[in-house]
């Protein structure tokens, strides 16, 4: 018997084979359903069912619950400072991440270099901060630069200089909150970089030295190109995380001088608090920015197309 | 190991009888009054004497055993409208809650929460609340809370002994004078000393509704709240006042205030300012963290454009409490509300302990305190009465319209810069006037803007 007939549903062997293989198969599919069930029912809990409440509160009144169409939406795109806000969160974004990139990288490469205690030491305390929360940054950064009292203003007046208030200045505020979310991300961001190169096989860079590669070149022809896939978890999840940053900005600067530093998501949490607002507006917004970092995401998945290290 | 494990079994029983028997022990003198319909009040954590006085309120109420009422006393902090909301969805709402008066009407009376009050409390007590508080707590002739205080949002405190240094014999009650001190008093101070502290950011939203009544006889929008008012010579006036104070360095750069309660009152009592603007509960603040400065901080009206002692300088802000209209035991709710707030030696206890910070809601409170009140503070009481009295009540128009104006006043801090040229100064005012008449104006093309329902 041909192959082709031997494995056709028209032999009653291979039938009777077949049949036995899918009820072996269906067993075990089963079993994978049963260990997939609990997640799935607290995805379902704690996912879909507040996305699709979402989506119909988005469109009713907070408080009668009654469809009110696109009201919600349209209250966010005619305010003034909700849109700039999403301004404010690019701009402290883009140098969030690229800051937090690269020098995260560059101490990751440090610490490859000293591959003993001290990296070991170096390591622990960078990844300090991760246990910290914004909250509690902020009041860290707080006592430092604190107009009334802080490190930095008792240093300038005992040398005869006056304080600078850095959450009232337009140009300084952003960066009072662009310093402390770098400082928090930082060791986290390093040691994930630092597990990246640790994985990039020594023999590459054995092969480029015998080829007469210096330090400049082993860094743009290896390791970079290495690191392509830990450099866009990174910038995704960076982008992800700050394009929703309110604590930091909530805490240092309440999102002034003049809304500069204030971001969507602290507009939203201000919404919510004010009665006089239409409080689903919050949720409207939520939805919004909901797209906004999913677009952004996949923007960053299509040009920077994720692809395995070619030895890996 | 047997005889341990026996030792351990009997020892855990007894432990549970002891513990049995002092619970039972201890329900002699707290323990629930058999029979009685337990009252529920949700209350807002305010200073943490506040807290524990309400506490000792209802402790004390409790003890009545043959009311045939307990009371359960509830008190949230940032999550109270949060707990009330969540409450009446689950068909639980309180019979007691507190609300504040700007969102009175938005909040209890609109949505019909609230229960008329004039049968419930009677008319002698509906009699007693003073008529500018009745006013505002009042919809189509019918009471809907009872008040528990006034807050007058704006008072001018100032450090006698930095006046006394600085050749300054009395407190500055126009704007002219209050430059004129500053001047006197720059020279004194140390770097990192200012003259003068006002609010910064969002408060200055509602810190500044006195003074814009009182530069321009009005608030930022008309009676309807369907027209923008900004646009006068009073805006202009306040913008050159901010701006002035920031140009000439008398007000920090920079937010010192410290926070909450102690916004601007604990840098004033820390030697960081020689006068401020900030809250009646100022005074509540000096009374219980600072006492030794008692009779060295002066309180007084806020100097204004005009030095009018008889205009209004301040917002009343404060709360009420209202009992609800789904409650099935309002009569009970208001026998609660009457032991608690409407005896005025009851009541008082609340006033004695904040310092005098608060204004009485009812004449015959007012009568009371001043007859009664402790002499040390008797300068504050008579202040706060005084501002209390000419103060008109927070609007309730969009905060978005506020925070506009707010934005304006903050664009003189930012903008001023040490500039003292005229035509900087007018232009810096032009440009942030007409940015606030647009955002006004914009708000008000909203499609979720309400203009003033008519409901008095």
């Amino acid at each position: 018997m041909e192959n082709a007939d031997r494995f056709s549903l028209d032999n009653p062997l291979y039938r009777l084979d077949h049949k036995r293989d899918n009820r072996f198969r269906y067993r075990h599919q089963w079993s994978a359903y049963a260990m997939l069930l609990p997640a799935f029912i607290l995805v379902t809990i704690f996912v879909i069912i507040p996305l699709v409440m979402a989506l119909f509160r988005a469109f009713q009144d907070y408080n009668t619950k009654k469809f009110v169409g696109w009201t919600n939406f349209e209250y966010l795109f005619q305010s003034d400072v909700f849109l700039s806000s999403f301004g404010n969160v690019l701009i402290m974004t883009a140098i969030i991440t690229a800051a937090t990139l690269i020098f995260s990288f560059f101490f990751a490469l440090v610490l490859k270099y000293f591959d003993n205690k001290f990296g070991e030491i170096a390591k622990i305390i960078i990844y300090v901060p991760c246990f910290i929360a914004g909250i509690a940054t902020s009041i860290i950064f707080g006592l430092l630069t604190n107009y009334g009292g802080g490190l930095l203003t008792s240093i300038a007046i005992s040398l005869g200089l006056d304080p600078v208030s850095f959450t009232d200045s337009t140009t300084l505020a952003r960066m009072a909150i662009i310093i402390p979310t770098i400082w928090i991300g930082f060791g986290s961001n390093t040691l994930v970089l630092y597990a990246g190169l640790i994985n990039i096989p020594k023999e590459y860079y054995e092969a480029a030295s015998i080829d007469g590669a210096n330090w400049s070149q082993r860094l743009w022809d290896i390791t970079i190109p290495s690191m392509r896939n830990y450099f866009v978890l990174q910038l995704v999840s960076l982008i992800t995380g700050n394009m929703q940053m309110m604590e930091i900005p909530l805490m240092v600067t309440g999102g002034g001088p003049l809304n500069t530093t204030m971001t969507p998501v602290l507009f939203l949490y201000n919404s919510y608090r004010d009665t006089s607002r239409p409080q689903n507006a919050t949720i409207a917004g939520a939805l919004i920015i909901m797209l906004i970092i999913g677009s952004i995401n996949w923007i960053v998945f299509k040009t920077i197309s994720s692809r395995r290290s070619e030895d890996a | 190991m047997k005889g341990t494990l026996k030792f351990a079994a009997k020892a855990s029983v007894l432990l549970a009888l002891v513990s049995v028997g002092l619970i039972s022990c201890g329900g002699s003198d707290d323990g629930v009054e058999q029979g009685a319909t337990t009252i529920t009040f949700y209350a807002n954590s305010f200073e943490t004497w506040s807290n524990e006085h309400l506490q000792d309120l209802v402790k004390e109420f409790n003890k009545d055993k043959t009311d045939g009422i307990q009371l359960n006393l509830k008190i949230f902090s940032d999550a109270y409208d949060d707990a009330l909301t969540s409450a009446r969805e689950n068909g639980a709402a309180p019979d007691i809650f507190m609300i504040s008066y700007n969102n009175l009407y938005n909040n209890a009376i609109k949505p019909g929460y609230a229960a008329p009050l004039d049968d419930l409390m009677g008319a002698d007590n509906i009699a007693d609340i003073l008529d500018n508080v009745k006013s505002t707590i009042s919809y189509k002739n019918q009471v809907y809370a009872w008040p528990l205080m006034l807050e007058p949002s704006s008072m001018f405190y100032y450090r006698k002994s930095y006046f006394e240094k600085a050749g300054i014999t009395e407190a500055p009650t126009t704007w002219a004078q209050l430059w004129e001190d500053c001047a006197k008093l720059k020279p004194t101070l140390n770097k990192g000393q200012y003259c003068l502290g006002i609010q910064t950011g969002a408060a200055l939203a509602w810190a500044t509704w006195g003074m814009q009544q009182n530069t321009c006889d009005h608030l930022a929008v008309n009676d309807k709240w369907d027209k923008c008012l900004v646009n006068e010579q009073g805006y202009r006036d306040l913008d050159g006042f901010f701006y002035d104070g920031y140009a000439n360095g008398y007000v920090p750069t920079g937010d010192i205030s410290g926070s909450g309660y102690n916004a601007l009152i604990a840098p004033l009592c820390e030697d960081k300012l020689a006068m401020t603007f900030t809250g009646s509960w100022g005074i509540g603040t000096i009374k219980n963290d600072y006492p030794d400065l008692v009779n060295d901080v002066g309180c007084a009206m806020i100097p204004t454009l005009s030095g009018d002692a008889g205009k209004c300088s301040a917002t009343n802000g404060g709360w009420n409490v209202c009992i609800s209209k789904s409650s099935a035991h309002q009569d009970l709710a208001a026998k609660v509300v009457k032991a608690l707030y409407a005896d005025t030696a009851t009541a008082s206890k609340y006033f004695d302990l904040a310092g005098y910070c608060k204004a009485a809601p009812t004449k015959s409170l007012q009568t009371y305190l001043a007859q009664h009140s402790d002499t040390t503070y008797k300068d504050y009481l008579s202040a706060v009465s005084a501002v209390s009295k000419n103060a008109i009540f927070e609007p309730h128009y969009s905060w978005d319209i506020s925070v506009a104006v707010e934005t304006m006043f903050e664009t003189m801090g930012i903008k001023a810069d040490g500039s003292k040229d005229a035509a900087y100064k007018s232009a810096t005012i032009e440009s942030a006037m007409s940015t606030c008449l647009d955002s006004i104006n914009k708000i008000m093309t909203s499609s979720t803007y309400v203009t003033n329902p008519d409901y008095r």
